[in-house]
């Protein structure tokens, strides 16, 4: 089991606030080697997705079970943002490696703190 | 502006991220008894499908089951349309193989005649390559991909849309596509998006 908390459980972040929180697991269907805490953002949506490990914090001789605090800066770009063909998503994955077990949990980063909505344009 | 029932992308329940994370439905037997059969081979063989069958999702899962199954480790390449990456990538799967690893490869169809060959022989005393391809190669063949209605019909429950209407939409579809579900689902997405649908998750 991996469970990820932010602090003060927040969920909306501007471009350079501290994105910080903890790693706790156990119970894990193999002891991990290392565990690898990212800053990811990734793109949902229909056709080929995008991606990138913008930041990422690797704990070495990982115990069987523990737990590790993080934190990153929140980046300028990209914005987060839902459309109808395309989302982009910021998220902490946490990867337990060689296993590859992992555990995600989303978020918002831009600089109003929620996504930006591209709704569609009805022609006129 | 207006915005009359948007559903965002990661909203819809046929995402291609979901898609790929349904688990692969054997026709028969399970993940245990196919891995036992692979192992038999030698851990040198192909997957066989035409397109849109679910060999790339089955590729994907056996990547994260080999290491856990027969504590192995896995080199996986995926080539891209693109010509420029093959052969770097070529290179580098030769080498993860020299070094001990299983290669699994999607998209060798992509890489020209002799590369291909390059690739049989230089892993063949090497702990084992699985590859995609549409059609039966000079590896034997692991799991001949065939989806069926019934198949789709088990997916679309695994995305928790087996309602009848979305059923019978997919299966059309199905018809349409020749069997191509990854075109079906594609589909389905743009429907859902356009509220075709009775259900509604609008939120």
């Amino acid at each position: 089991m991996i469970q990820i908390e932010l602090d003060n459980r927040a969920n909306n972040f501007r471009p350079g606030d501290q994105i910080s929180g903890t790693v706790q697991w156990s119970q894990l269907n193999k002891t991990p080697e290392s565990v690898d805490i990212r800053l990811i953002w990734y793109t949902v949506g229909k056709g080929d997705t995008d991606n990138e490990i913008v930041d990422s914090h690797v704990l070495k001789n990982a115990p069987e079970q523990g737990e590790e605090q993080f934190s990153f800066t929140a980046p300028g770009r990209p914005y987060s943002f839902a459309g109808k063909l395309i989302s982009l998503l910021w998220a902490i994955e946490v990867v337990m490696l060689p296993s590859r077990e992992s555990e995600r949990v989303e978020f918002e980063i831009s600089p109003g703190g929620s996504q930006i909505v591209l709704t569609p344009v009805e022609d006129e | 502006m207006s915005s009359t029932g948007f559903i965002p992308a990661h909203k819809n329940p046929f995402v291609i991220e979901r898609v790929i994370a349904l688990p692969y439905l054997f026709a028969e037997g399970d993940w245990a008894h196919h891995l036992d059969r692979l192992q038999q081979l030698k851990f040198r063989a192909a997957i066989v499908g035409q397109q849109g069958s679910g060999k790339t999702t089955l590729l994907e899962q056996l990547n994260q089951r080999l290491p856990e199954h027969f504590n192995v480790t896995t080199h996986y390449a995926f080539l891209p349309q693109e010509k420029q990456p093959h052969a770097n990538m070529l290179k580098e799967a030769i080498n993860e193989s020299s070094a001990g690893k299983i290669v699994l490869m999607d998209g060798i169809e992509r890489l020209s005649f002799f590369q291909r060959q390059r690739l049989y022989r230089t892993t063949k005393k090497q702990p084992g390559l699985i590859i995609n391809v549409h059609q039966k190669c000079r590896l034997p063949t692991w799991i001949h991909c065939q989806p069926s209605q019934t198949m789709l019909a088990q997916l679309l429950v695994e995305v928790g849309q087996g309602t009848p209407e979305i059923n019978a939409a997919a299966q059309n579809y199905y018809k349409d596509f020749g069997g191509n579900i990854r075109d079906v689902f594609r589909a389905l997405y743009d429907d859902y998006s356009a509220g075709k649908f009775s259900c509604d998750i609008r939120q």
